[in-house]
């Protein structure tokens, strides 16, 4: 038996193996820890990983027979920092939080160690979700496995680079106006925003709460399905958790009828010449196998960036208004309570999230709420209602999940109305609440992945899932980064 | 953009450095987003929530809290179940 090559396949496969009894548990963490121990000082996609196996559950250990309720027994999965786990830190890759221990795990990690699986460790993350490199993390950027002079993508870079460098299979990450999809394009694997309300955001530190989704990472479509089926569903401790059913369609085996949207408003010159290649030779692989290209329209596209921005912010400076250092967290406690909470949130955060703290409290201040806030969550339910009228005309719409490939580490950090544009094609899936997931359409001339991301109704997740399975198959085998799963 | 005011709204405490250097930044930031004043947005309401049926509310029925000694797990210091916080008068 090769323990290595069971870390590599499907997750699927993995659970047949233990079913088969020819792997354990014990097996596949043990080869996650080594891969971690060797690769990812080059990587760097974790800030704390299990120290070693016997910190496993011990049922796990002990090799108890998984079972149906099981669905993910005794699979690691890597999780992002912003989502609070009790036996491992929680640090938002931020100072204010650094070696914080929360006293409660979040709602998806329970659902997930109720599934069988074993929590690997914490990635690494812009900090506070704010950003689109993971270069924003108080802990050090993480590299892209394809290209270590290259950004992984935020802000859930971490999670990206763990499971396309091999060391983990399945991974957690953030949404809230890209940041699983992004990372997920520029490391080549796949990644799902489910449909706002889907997943519990508790136990999930706040960026932007009417916006922020729990989503699946991992390097098949399958894998990710099999993830998001364990971590979905109604939390009563959760208010803006989903109570409606999933839609379960028919299991949709060839495109034949399926109605593909494609959007007018996006051109070629929205993306680079990488891109724009492998998107319309996506849509190709599509339309020749069965399904009908349908032009859409979402006007309000241009502005989804300008809205997002001035939502989001203006969310964060109030979501983040709570670390102030006197109840966890750093402090800096020196003089009195108003000048000790202005210390401490200065040292205590970085530029990035200072930034977007002064442009939200900018958007809902007196004299310019009305002009920019308001505005922006009017742009919101316009955009929201093309995206209804759309798909009266198409069943999903596929857009590139990003304009370019993963930037150079550095090229971006000074340029923040560059980096926020560069979330064009992701954003809007936030603001309408819709599901999107983000699946590799190939590699660009520079060997660079290069994401398409498919976007569905409300609820729709199952079809994106079918579709994104069909895709992969008609794109073919995508070469891994070089020393995939090696040791060293 | 008077960045020093939003700052103090926010409890920052900027050096000029910061000031500069942000308020350089986010004007080019709000710059571009004066496009949305052009959008015609006559007879819309803000959008309130992504959900599609609306937030659902719960029972007002008290179910599992926080232990309290793990509220104050993190703090750093605590004086029999309180938050001790620097002089406020």
């Amino acid at each position: 038996m090769v323990i290595q090559s069971y870390l590599d396949v499907s997750a699927k496969d993995q659970l047949s193996g233990f079913f088969n009894e020819k792997i354990s548990g014990y097996d596949l963490v043990s080869e996650s820890l080594r891969r971690i121990s060797a690769h990812d000082m080059n990587i760097h996609a974790f800030l704390h990983a299990l120290n070693d196996v016997s910190q496993m559950d011990e049922t796990v250990i002990s090799g108890t027979q998984p079972s149906i309720r099981t669905p993910l027994y005794g699979i690691p999965v890597a999780v992002k920092d912003t989502i609070c786990t009790s036996d491992m830190p929680t640090t938002c890759g931020s100072r204010m939080l650094k070696g914080y221990q929360s006293p409660f795990e979040a709602e998806v990690i329970t659902r997930l160690k109720n599934a069988g699986a074993v929590i690997l460790g914490k990635t690494n993350t812009d900090e506070f979700g704010m950003g689109s490199t993971t270069e924003f993390s108080y802990f050090g950027p993480t590299c892209n496995p394809y290209d270590n002079n290259k950004v992984a993508g935020g802000s859930s870079g971490g999670s990206a680079a763990a499971v396309a460098s091999g060391m983990v299979g399945l991974a957690l990450g953030s949404d809230t106006g890209g940041s699983i999809r992004q990372p997920a394009a520029f490391c080549g694997i796949v990644g799902l925003k489910p449909t706002y309300g889907r997943v519990s955001r508790r136990g999930l530190i706040a960026f932007a709460s009417s916006l922020d989704q729990i989503g699946p990472m991992a390097r098949t479509v399958d894998d990710c399905r099999i993830l998001f089926r364990a971590m979905v569903g109604y939390d009563p401790l959760d208010s803006t958790s989903f109570a409606m059913p999933a839609i379960h369609v028919h299991r949709l085996a060839e495109l034949t009828g399926l109605r593909l949207g494609i959007v007018r408003e996006l051109s070629d010159s929205d993306m680079d010449s990488d891109v724009a290649m492998i998107y319309k030779r996506s849509i190709d692989h599509l339309s020749n196998n069965g399904a009908q290209i349908v032009e859409v329209s979402l006007p309000h596209l241009s502005s989804a960036i300008a809205a997002y921005y001035l939502v989001a912010c203006a969310e964060a400076a109030s979501n983040l208004s709570r670390f102030d250092g006197l109840r966890f967290g750093y402090h800096s406690m020196e003089g009195s309570l108003g000048t000790s909470v202005s210390t401490t949130r200065s040292i205590g955060f970085g530029a990035e999230v200072k930034r977007r703290i002064i442009l939200g409290t900018f958007a809902l201040s007196e004299g310019y709420r009305n002009a920019y806030y308001i505005r922006a969550k009017k742009i919101q339910r316009l955009i929201a209602r093309d995206f209804a009228e759309t798909w009266k005309s198409c069943d999903m719409i596929m857009t590139p999940t990003t304009p370019t490939t993963a930037f150079s580490l550095g090229s971006m950090i000074d340029d923040p109305l560059e980096l926020y544009r560069s979330d064009r094609f992701t954003v809007p899936a936030n603001l309408a609440g819709i599901p999107a997931l983000s699946v590799p359409g190939g590699l660009s001339s520079k060997g660079m992945p290069v994401g398409i991301q498919f976007m569905a109704p409300h609820l729709w997740e199952e079809l994106l899932f079918d579709v994104g399975k069909i895709f992969e198959k008609l794109r073919g085998p995508l070469p891994l980064p070089s020393g995939f799963g090696e040791l060293s | 953009m008077d960045v020093q005011r939003l700052a103090e709204l926010a409890s920052l405490d900027l050096t000029p450095e910061e000031v500069e250097q942000y308020r350089t930044q986010l004007q080019h930031v709000v710059d571009y987003m004066q496009q949305i004043d052009s959008v015609d947005l006559s007879g819309v309401a803000m959008m309130d929530t992504c959900m599609q049926e609306g937030v659902r509310l719960r029972e007002d029925i008290p179910g599992r809290q926080l232990d309290r000694e793990d509220a104050l797990s993190a703090a750093r210091e605590s004086h029999r179940g309180y938050f001790v916080v620097p002089r406020i008068i």
